[in-house]
């Protein structure tokens, strides 16, 4: 198996590879920590029965902690990382991290500065050429993506869910498309004239987001009749799409298996 | 008016479309234990509803029941758009609020939400809705329905058939109130369809009598018809219709004085007093274990009789075991005929 790779893309679209050997920007040995969420069973206790039985899981936000090092010898060049490194965590707009451990592939989660990153030690001697950043990171969907699987086509199509949570359809479509869930009920997409796309999840808001700016359409989403079916976890369900294209995104509680 | 799919699609084309809704409906149940979705007023889908943050659902015999629904509603967002603008849109912008900053229920749109788990289905009317957010858009809603026994208590009780109109042979139009203050007719502000309907206040001709499930079941049914006659529904696709359900227990005799009110003022004391159930639900197209189906979303009103919750009730008729708490003087009328049977 490959070394674990972690990477990460800033909002801004600057890419960081921090596993990357001898490179001026890389994790601390040993300080990658959770990133996998602790669920939160909610249990019924019965007094005459032993133990609990589970009635349902939330899903908390992950956490996990890593610390890069910066090592360079051009001062110049050190105040460039730092300031760029900076600037591409955010407490409010989160980036991609993505880790590939296991033999699931890349995952991927959007990620946001749980606490703000320290402050630049302060040093008159100003000898400091090696540092650390501590990084503390939130995952608000506490769940790793996978790559997305792609179905279009005129054929019922089946899709497995080997994920840890329900798997909704994302479509994608550039004029008219009618989306057939797996009972049959059929989501006809308004008509558009470029590429747009809609997570078709009673997680989202069900708003149509045109792919070439990111805009969030509102005046499409009220088009909608929102109707939403998925694939449980472990099962599996036949979709068909008509005038676009289906992305399935298996999602993971733990990065690493 | 409900832009209802009955109306615009065929016989043939509409139970399709139920077929594919109610798989809909059973794969959402099957894959996430619940369906919550929107109804219009003629009981058709307008959009599921995003997961419910907390619900309280009461219901107890004899009662209409009440919703308290909460859903998150983030700023834009098709459920949040749809939602809020079947909703908040007809019952919030526009309309007056209380001094709890509740929206009040005008002459709004009807709406139904409609729960279902596997072998249960809880369709309350909408009443009002409260938006709330912690910062300048509101994030979430809290919807305030009523069962559909409340229905009951919005329908008229006709003591007169013959004398409601038949919509077919139309309404007059009036443009001024029949005379109202000092037999001086005042004119409306918009002229008004109009039809002069009769009341029985004779006494003798506005009580029904029999066994009180066959009684109460035939006078709701009886009011329904004629009321759903008056305003132009086709005859055998009323929106509400009065099912009995057999029972082995035998019902006992009842005198029911009809008054005009509404459905519920005359028949519910009636029906808690001789053990008739009376309950409600929505019946749509295609549900299955029902011993009658429809051709629409209809409103069942079940009528069964039950051991009486007080003492056992005579075996054959006997008026004066009727005449319960009513108080002594109420026993006679000027003419001498008794009335106020039903007076508890």
């Amino acid at each position: 198996m490959d070394a674990t790779q972690i990477t990460y893309r800033a909002p801004d679209g600057t890419f960081w590879d921090f596993t990357r050997p001898n490179h001026e920007v890389a994790i601390l040995a040993g300080t990658v920590e959770g990133f996998s969420p602790t669920l939160q069973p909610s249990t019924v206790i019965t007094p005459t029965l032993p133990g609990q039985t589970i009635d349902n899981f939330y899903i908390p936000p992950a956490t996990g902690n890593l610390t890069l090092t910066i090592a360079t010898t051009n001062k110049e060049r050190f105040q460039t990382l730092i300031s760029r490194l900076r600037r591409n965590f955010s407490q409010i707009t989160p980036g991609t991290l993505n880790i590939r451990a296991g033999r699931l592939g890349t995952l991927s989660t959007k990620v946001r500065l749980a606490e703000p990153i320290v402050p630049p030690r302060v040093d008159p001697r100003d000898e400091c050429e090696e540092v650390e950043l501590k990084l503390r990171l939130v995952s608000d969907s506490g769940l790793w993506d996978a790559v997305p699987q792609r179905i279009e086509g005129t054929a019922m199509t089946n899709v497995f869910n080997v994920g840890d949570v329900m798997m909704y359809p994302e479509v994608m479509w550039d004029r008219g498309a009618n989306v057939t869930l797996p009972s049959g009920w059929n989501v006809a997409l308004p008509s558009v004239s470029e590429m747009h796309r809609l997570w078709m999840s009673p997680e989202s808001g069900m708003v149509p987001i045109r792919v070439s700016d990111g805009w969030r359409d509102y005046g499409l989403a009220r088009q909608l009749q929102p109707a939403y079916e998925g694939v449980p976890p472990g099962g599996d369900r036949r979709f068909m799409v008509t005038g676009g294209s289906l992305l399935f995104t298996a999602r993971f509680l733990d990065p690493w298996r | 008016m409900a832009r209802s799919l009955f109306d615009s699609l065929g016989d043939f084309q509409y139970k399709k479309y139920w077929q594919k809704f109610n798989a809909h409906r059973k794969e959402v149940v099957d894959t996430t234990g619940q369906w919550v979705g929107l109804l219009d007023g003629s009981g058709e889908f307008i959009c599921d509803l995003p997961p419910v943050v907390s619900m309280s659902a009461p219901s107890v015999r004899g009662d209409s029941g009440s919703l308290e629904l909460t859903i998150p509603v983030p700023p834009g967002g098709a459920f949040s758009d749809r939602v809020v603008a079947e909703l908040a849109g007809v019952f919030a912008f526009g309309t007056s609020t209380d001094s709890q900053g509740r929206t009040q229920l005008s002459d709004a749109a009807t709406r139904f939400i409609a729960i279902e788990r596997a072998g249960l289905r809880l369709v309350y009317r909408v009443e009002f809705v409260q938006l709330v957010g912690g910062g300048d858009q509101p994030t979430m809603m809290t919807i305030h329905g009523t069962g559909l026994m409340k229905i009951l208590a919005r329908f008229p009780s006709v003591s007169n058939h013959e004398s409601w109109p038949d919509s077919t042979r139309g309404w007059p139009m009036a443009k001024e109130e029949f005379p109202a203050v000092d037999g001086v007719p005042v004119p409306f502000k918009k002229p008004r369809l109009i039809y002069p309907v009769k009341f029985d206040n004779n006494p003798a001709e506005s009580l029904v009598m029999g066994a009180a499930v066959d009684v109460i079941a035939d006078h709701l049914s009886r009011s329904f018809i004629t009321v759903f006659r008056a305003i132009g529904f086709r005859s055998g696709v009323e929106p509400f219709v009065v099912e009995r359900i057999p029972s082995d227990i035998p019902s006992p005799e009842l005198v029911l004085k009809v008054t005009d009110k509404y459905l519920w003022d005359d028949v519910m004391p009636a029906a808690n007093e001789t053990g008739v159930i009376i309950r409600a639900h929505m019946r749509f197209p295609g549900d299955l274990g029902d011993t009658r189906t429809v051709l629409h979303p209809t409103v069942v009103f079940t009528v069964q009789q039950a051991p009486p919750l007080t003492k056992a009730l005579p075996p054959a008729f006997d008026p004066m075991s009727l005449l319960g708490s009513a108080s002594p003087e109420e026993l006679e009328s000027s003419d001498g005929t008794p009335v106020g049977f039903m007076e508890f």
